[in-house]
């Protein structure tokens, strides 16, 4: 009994227990997940702070050591991009160079032809001469999609058309032809080389048939019957008309007259030729020797074979090393209408020979613009503004769209040329884009009349001149875009062969908005120019680098008629302080402390506002 | 965060404003591409009295100006004749007139710049002769940016 009563005493002792072992489990069980729980995010802040102090480290680490060693271009290189003389006159900037012609040596002055021991600045017979030497009987020049032919035939024709009779007597040869076609392109070519070896008639670039007569144009070149039919009375001005179009019909009539031919007629016994045959001189007399005319509203300018050559050796010398000219580039040029836009049909020339000098080819593109359009090869693009939008916009509206991994890698595309590091990440996959390399947009000063004139009045600033050109965050987008780097030229149309500025090639820098909608980014002076600005009249402020730009190099070109040769030498000497200096008229901008040129614009005004409402911001 | 923030959210860095005349300094802040200070801008051209001219000797200051007959001449880039080392570093921020006109480089052919200005009355034919053929020479081949005069108080 006893034994029974203590068994069961002892049961609830062991179940006692086991309730208290229970509730001291529970207690535990219930203090360890709480500070499991505490634990978990304790970890989790641990694991947030390491990463957030990597990310800081690893950013601190990329932009301070690892983008310094990737940048294209040093920073330091890019806040230093011209040359300034230590000295200034009293209104007036300092006087800006291309940090690649320092201050002391000669400004970029022709090809520096090796002729014995003396060294020549050349002509244009001399590039062609080399053109023809490094020519390779390929299919060099494409005129469109259809139509391409071998520089071995260009030569063929133009020797052809040198040896003709009725070429020996002629003074100048009037073309108003697209040079984007082989008729075209040959009379050009052999009027300028007749600038050289002929008895110093020279081409002249027409904008539109001419409606009085020119005294010296002697010869007429017109790409149609149509143009023939027009010319009227006008027809007897010429000792020759030439028609770039198959007679047809009743069309072959008017070859009975003794003043019209046909290119085909003109050429029609021509054969392949490889060799083009010159002797050049000693001296560099040939220097100043007219090598074209360009008329524009009745003003004529006069181009020499320096200002050609001086603008061939700027662009040849440009491009920085390992990205230089080779045999395998393909230039492609896109032109907007030929007829009515001569000033690329004159600036292309530079870039032209530079590329056919190398090896290289071409090809005119002047049918409506689509990326479908440029030839598979292109290695160089030269561009108008409107053209380049044009394409842009159709790699936009393809089809298939953009996918959103192609939208990833454009927007990273852009940070990192923002940071200096080209890459081609973000490129649509176009084939057309596959082995493009540089695109050249070319830009042009506004005021054209007030600048060719010489007129002394000076205009009032106006900053919303260009508000159409682009800016550094539609650069940037563009680079992103096309895949390819792109430089600005800013030209003087009918005035300066080559462009007065262009930006650097490694130049990818994104300025705030504030910049943007203020000022647009030329880059800096050609290495063939020198330029200051001088104080006007307008609220500008000559001690921060502000006023009126004025030029003087060699690759400026002569006006024709007296009046405006009187014109330039006053205003030379009224504004300029004389010296060589030209004026722009009504080009006002300033210097920033890059030594980059900028232009004023303005974003605030009413005619950008319309433009973006009927474009669009543009690109996306 | 510049890096990152600007690859995940679709943003571009932005540069210093290089036309200064915006106010904005973009969104990083080395200030490296502002280093163009005082001595770095050009010199007016115009009137430089021997005290102005003196610093210009390529050691004060990194332009070389030299004063012949009256006109200063930017002879920045003949720095390896006239800067500090070069054989005519004496004459480099000073009136020359005398050490060219006599072919000495002596310090007594130089006045200091708290002296009155050399008149040079005391000169030969010979001498005013190789004087103005070194002034022919240092026009065609350095800028002319000025004239020295006295100035009221130190040199008259």
């Amino acid at each position: 009994m006893i034994y029974a009563s203590r068994l069961a005493n002892n049961e609830r002792r062991i179940s006692l227990l086991k309730e208290g072992h229970s509730f001291i489990d529970q207690s535990v069980h219930s203090i360890a997940s709480s500070q499991s729980s505490k634990m978990f995010w304790f970890d989790l802040l641990k694991l947030v702070l390491t990463a957030l102090v990597i990310l800081l480290l690893t950013d601190r680490f990329i932009n301070s050591f690892l983008l310094d060693f990737k940048r294209d271009l040093s920073k330091v290189a890019l806040n230093q991009q011209s040359n300034i003389s230590p000295v200034r006159k009293e209104n007036e900037t300092a006087v800006y160079r291309n940090f690649l012609a320092p201050q002391g040596f000669p400004l970029t002055t022709g090809l520096g032809i090796s002729h014995g021991y003396k060294i020549r600045n050349g002509n244009f017979a001399d590039v062609w001469m080399a053109i023809m030497e490094v020519s390779t009987n390929k299919l060099a020049l494409h005129f469109g999609k259809d139509h391409s032919t071998s520089l071995e035939s260009i030569n063929g024709m133009i020797n052809t058309i040198l040896s003709n009779e009725q070429f020996k007597d002629v003074k100048d040869i009037g073309i108003n032809v697209s040079v984007a076609s082989s008729s075209g392109f040959a009379l050009m070519v052999a009027a300028m080389l007749r600038s050289v070896t002929g008895n110093g008639g020279v081409p002249h670039i027409l904008n539109a048939v001419p409606r009085e007569r020119i005294e010296s144009l002697d010869v007429l070149a017109i790409d149609s019957w149509s143009k023939y039919e027009r010319l009227g009375e006008s027809k007897d001005w010429y000792k020759l008309i030439i028609i770039c179009e198959p007679k047809t019909g009743k069309n072959g009539n008017h070859l009975e007259y003794s003043n019209v031919i046909t290119f085909d007629k003109l050429i029609s016994d021509y054969k392949q030729d490889k060799v083009f045959r010159y002797s050049p001189p000693d001296d560099n007399l040939d220097d100043k020797k007219a090598l074209l005319k360009i008329s524009f509203q009745n003003m004529t300018t006069e181009f020499s074979q320096l200002n050609l050559v001086s603008s061939l050796a700027t662009f040849i010398k440009g491009f920085p090393m390992n990205h230089e000219i080779t045999g395998k580039d393909c230039l492609t040029i896109l032109l907007r209408d030929t007829s009515k836009n001569s000033n690329i049909s004159l600036q292309m020339w530079t870039k032209l020979l530079s590329v056919l000098l190398h090896g290289g080819s071409i090809s005119f593109i002047d049918q409506t613009l689509t990326m479908r359009n440029i030839p598979t090869t292109t290695t160089l693009l030269l561009t108008e503004l409107d053209s380049l939008k044009k394409l842009a916009d159709s790699v936009k509206n393809q089809d298939p769209p953009i996918s959103i991994l192609q939208r990833l890698k454009l927007s990273y595309s852009k940070t990192l040329i923002s940071e200096g590091i080209f890459t081609q990440v973000g490129k649509h996959s176009l084939p057309e884009l596959d082995q493009l390399r540089c695109i050249f947009v070319a830009d042009s000063l506004e005021g054209t009349e007030q600048i060719t004139t010489f007129k002394s009045s000076i205009p009032k600033l106006q900053k919303e001149k260009y508000f159409n050109s682009l800016d550094t965050r539609q650069l940037n987008s563009l680079r992103a875009i096309f895949g390819s780097r792109i430089v600005i030229e800013l030209y003087c149309p009918y005035l300066i062969f080559g462009p007065i500025f262009q930006t650097n090639f490694y130049d990818y820098r994104v300025f705030s908005d504030s910049v943007n909608k203020n000022f647009i980014c030329f880059g800096t002076l050609s290495t063939s120019l020198e330029g200051k600005l001088i104080a006007t009249l307008n609220d500008l402020d000559i001690t921060k680098r502000q006023g009126m730009l004025c030029v003087r190099g060699f690759t400026i070109g002569k006006p024709l008629e007296s009046s405006r040769q009187d014109a330039a030498r006053k205003l030379s000497a009224q504004l300029g302080g004389g010296e060589g200096w030209m004026p722009l008229n009504g080009v006002f901008g300033l210097w920033g402390k890059d030594g980059c040129f900028y232009l004023y614009t303005d974003h605030h005004s009413e005619k950008y506002k319309k433009f973006i409402e009927a474009n669009g911001l543009w690109p996306y | 965060m510049s890096f990152f923030s600007n690859m995940f959210l679709g943003g571009v860095r932005t540069e210093n404003d290089p036309t200064g005349m915006s106010g904005s300094n973009g969104n990083n802040n080395d200030n490296q591409n502002n280093s163009n200070n005082n001595d770095d801008e050009p010199v007016v051209a115009g009137k430089f009295y021997p005290r102005t001219l003196y610093k210009f000797n390529g050691h004060d200051d990194e332009k070389i100006f030299i004063s012949i007959l009256g006109r200063v001449y930017d002879c920045t880039q003949g720095r390896q004749f006239y800067g500090p080392s070069g054989p005519y570093a004496n004459f480099a921020g000073r009136d020359a007139s005398r050490g060219l006109a006599t072919n000495s480089f002596e310090q007594d052919c130089l006045r200091d710049w708290d002296q009155p200005m050399d008149q040079l009355q005391d000169l030969n034919p010979d001498q005013v002769e190789q004087l103005n053929d070194w002034v022919s020479f240092f026009q065609n081949k350095y800028p002319c940016i000025g004239e020295l005069v006295p100035e009221p108080g130190v040199n008259i």
